[in-house]
């Protein structure tokens, strides 16, 4: 199990969301209730030209600078 | 068993509550995030339309409606789009003050049935502020295609507030609910806690994460999948080529394309070339004037009617026969891009642009509303997080985005010329991108991060699409109609009193030095009022034969960068306030004119090499 960023995974891999790196309390909030937060599993959809996740039954554009102080861990799904 | 008070069916911007009252005995606040069906839900509870969207951002004006039920009188409030009650952008912050200040017996929290889970903790702030709480599981019926089950029983349990599934655009569950608000006594309201940004005790990070955690052990046992994937896996091969890296530059030009061609084309040249010519020219405007000589005898009277600046032979001519078809092409479009759910998408396509001048791909969504209409967008720019933000698409939009009506007639002026109209698209799109690069470096402040829930993509609804263009449609009508009055009557006393000739000739100075002719100038005043009304001036002097390809070219470049309208200029001082309104006026009219000027000087120099 390696930390990653998710601006390091591949296409179609499904990780879960290990820590928010994000000093801003406010950004923080913002993106734990559109529902990132740790504990959260997340699909790449998309990784140009922004990320586009798949949470539960939502779709979640986000940006290349975001998604690098998202930190995830690979399931096992995404290691097969 | 519904049934509507006549009197009052769209009230209430700003609602503070008491004023409005006649015998209401309940008060109910819909509250909930973007694209949950809240509107939908309001106009199935009483009959008045909302806009209903497949983006956020478009119930950015409080709308209420009544209805009685078992002879008792609720009054329904629907609010902007918020994810919680720590407001992050402009129109949260609206929908959180008319949460509470209108303090209602009642708060229906809508979600969508798909993402309880990402709701609930909403739902728990709710409570813990000391509200009445009904639950609304709404968009049941997607929630079913995807295979989700809900146990609404358990979930009220655990909840002990009444949880109620509805499918708002099928009316399903909008009885029960309706019975349920009004069964509701005001007696037994607590007093509300205050909920401000300082209160860490309820708004901190860790009670956030705290809810969610709560949230999910709540979902694993009431909610459970399973897998149905028919449907969706269709929609996801759609969504990967809209998206794809090679696929999707092709898209959105074919989409822009579209656009053009229906706004462009057959607004602005087949239906205008119509109206204008047929039906006003041929028809209309004979026989109004035929009448109106024969009835009123005084000249002066038959000036203000039907002169060249009449509010009967000009005032509406241009609202009807040249902004109404454009408009109306423009919202139609715009309404099949929101509602497919191609909006959010081309928010994310453009965001790396858009990063450029200090805006997100959020910002999309204002910009191209804005080529409809900048008054509605600059409203619009309320959805922006930052006032950074909020700031540079206002600008943007006051100089460099011209409106749909302003846009056709100018293209369609220009059609003959190809070569022009892309000269026209590059200059206006140069100022467009180097004023917001610049402002971007010169205001202080962070670049925003973009981060946008992407609604599923829809079939649009053709009944829902014609409903919100008319309603769009009527909105601008409201808008423009009494100006272009008042402009005809403003320019009548003007041409009595002697003063609309002293300002046309100041006006006639700078507009000289752009080597147009004088009768420029009224085109230019007119674009004072409105830019489209503007345009429409210049399309008059075509028809009339006055001016050459080349100063239709200057003057369609200045006009469009002229701020758009009295309307739009008055939405500024009201959401950026006047001292930025003054500015913004102040750099934007001496700018238009010396682009203009250079366009000029370039074509001048370029005919005598």
């Amino acid at each position: 199990m390696t930390n990653k960023n998710l601006t390091q995974i591949r296409k179609g891999e499904t990780v879960i969301i290990s820590a928010l790196a994000l000093s801003d309390d406010e950004l923080l909030s913002k993106v734990i209730t559109l529902g990132l937060l740790p504990g959260s599993t997340v699909e790449l959809i998309q990784d140009k030209p922004v990320l586009v996740l798949k949470l539960d039954e939502t779709m979640i554009a986000i940006d290349k600078q975001l998604a690098k102080s998202i930190t995830v861990t690979s399931t096992i799904e995404g290691h097969a | 068993m519904l049934k509507e008070c006549g009197n009052c069916k769209t009230s209430c911007i700003n609602s503070t509550g008491k004023d409005i009252d006649h015998q209401t005995r309940v008060k109910a606040v819909l509250v909930g995030a973007p694209n949950v069906g809240k509107s939908a839900l309001f106009s199935a509870l009483t009959g008045v339309y909302a806009t209903i969207s497949n983006y956020p951002g478009t119930t950015v004006e409080i709308v209420s409606g009544k209805i009685s039920v078992a002879g008792r009188i609720v009054e329904i409030i629907d609010t902007p789009g918020m994810y919680s009650l720590s407001p992050i952008t402009e129109e949260e912050r609206v929908a959180k003050e008319v949460l509470f200040t209108s303090n209602p017996d009642l708060v229906v929290h809508v979600v969508d049935s798909k993402n309880l889970k990402r709701s609930l903790p909403f739902t728990f702030q709710l409570i813990e502020a000391g509200f009445n709480i009904v639950l609304v599981l709404n968009m049941a019926d997607e929630a079913e295609r995807s295979g989700i089950t809900i146990s609404v029983p358990d979930l009220e349990n655990v909840l002990s507030i009444p949880v109620l599934q509805t499918v708002a655009t099928k009316e399903k569950g909008i009885a029960e609910l309706a019975n349920l608000l009004g069964k509701e006594s005001s007696k037994t309201k607590l007093p509300l806690k205050p909920f401000s940004k300082s209160d860490l005790s309820l708004n901190s990070v860790e009670h956030l994460v705290e809810k969610h955690k709560v949230a999910s052990t709540i979902c694993l046992n009431i909610v459970s999948k399973t897998k149905k994937d028919g449907v969706k896996s269709r929609r996801e091969q759609i969504e990967k080529v809209l998206l794809n890296s090679i696929t999707a530059l092709p898209i959105l030009i074919l989409v822009m394309f579209a656009f053009y061609q229906v706004v462009g084309v057959f607004g602005a040249q087949v239906l205008v070339n119509w109206l204008e010519v047929s039906l006003f020219r041929e028809t209309v405007n004979p026989t109004v004037t035929e009448i109106v000589t024969r009835l009123v005898p005084w000249v002066t009277i038959q000036d203000l009617l039907i002169s060249d600046y009449g509010i009967l032979t000009l005032g509406f001519r241009y609202a009807i026969a040249i902004v109404l078809p454009i408009v109306g092409c423009f919202f139609l479009f715009f309404s099949l891009l929101e509602d497919s759910g191609y909006l959010p998408r081309m928010a994310l396509l453009l965001d790396s642009l858009f990063k450029k001048i200090g805006l997100s791909g959020r910002s999309v969504i204002p910009i191209v509303l804005g080529f409809g209409c900048a008054t509605m967008a600059t409203l619009v720019t309320r959805t922006l997080e930052t006032k950074r933000e909020r700031l540079i698409a206002t600008f943007l939009l006051a100089l460099a985005i011209p409106c749909s009506a302003q846009l056709g007639v100018i293209l369609g002026l220009l059609s003959s010329s190809p070569l022009l109209v892309l000269l026209f698209v590059l200059i206006i799109g140069s100022v467009f991108f180097s004023a917001g690069f610049l402002l971007s470096r010169l205001l202080p402040g962070k670049q925003p991060l973009f981060y946008l829930e992407l609604p599923p993509l829809r079939v649009p609804s053709l009944k829902n699409i014609f409903k919100k263009t008319s309603l769009r449609v009527w909105w601008y009508l409201k808008e423009i109609l009494p100006i272009f009055i008042l402009a005809s009557v403003i320019i009548w006393i003007g041409q009595i009193s002697g003063l609309f000739n002293v300002i046309v000739k100041i006006i006639a100075h700078p507009v000289a030095l752009l080597g147009l002719p004088k009768e420029a100038a009224t085109a230019f005043f007119f674009g004072f009022f409105r830019r489209d009304f503007g345009a429409a001036g210049l399309y008059d002097l075509v028809q009339k034969g006055v001016i050459s390809e080349v100063s239709l070219f200057v003057a369609s470049v200045t006009l469009a960068l002229f701020m758009p309208c009295v309307a739009q200029l008055s939405m500024t001082i009201k959401e950026r306030g006047a001292k930025t309104a003054v500015i913004m006026a102040a750099f934007i009219f001496p700018f238009a004119f010396l682009v203009g000027w250079v366009t000029h000087m370039t074509f001048v120099l370029g005919s005598l090499l």
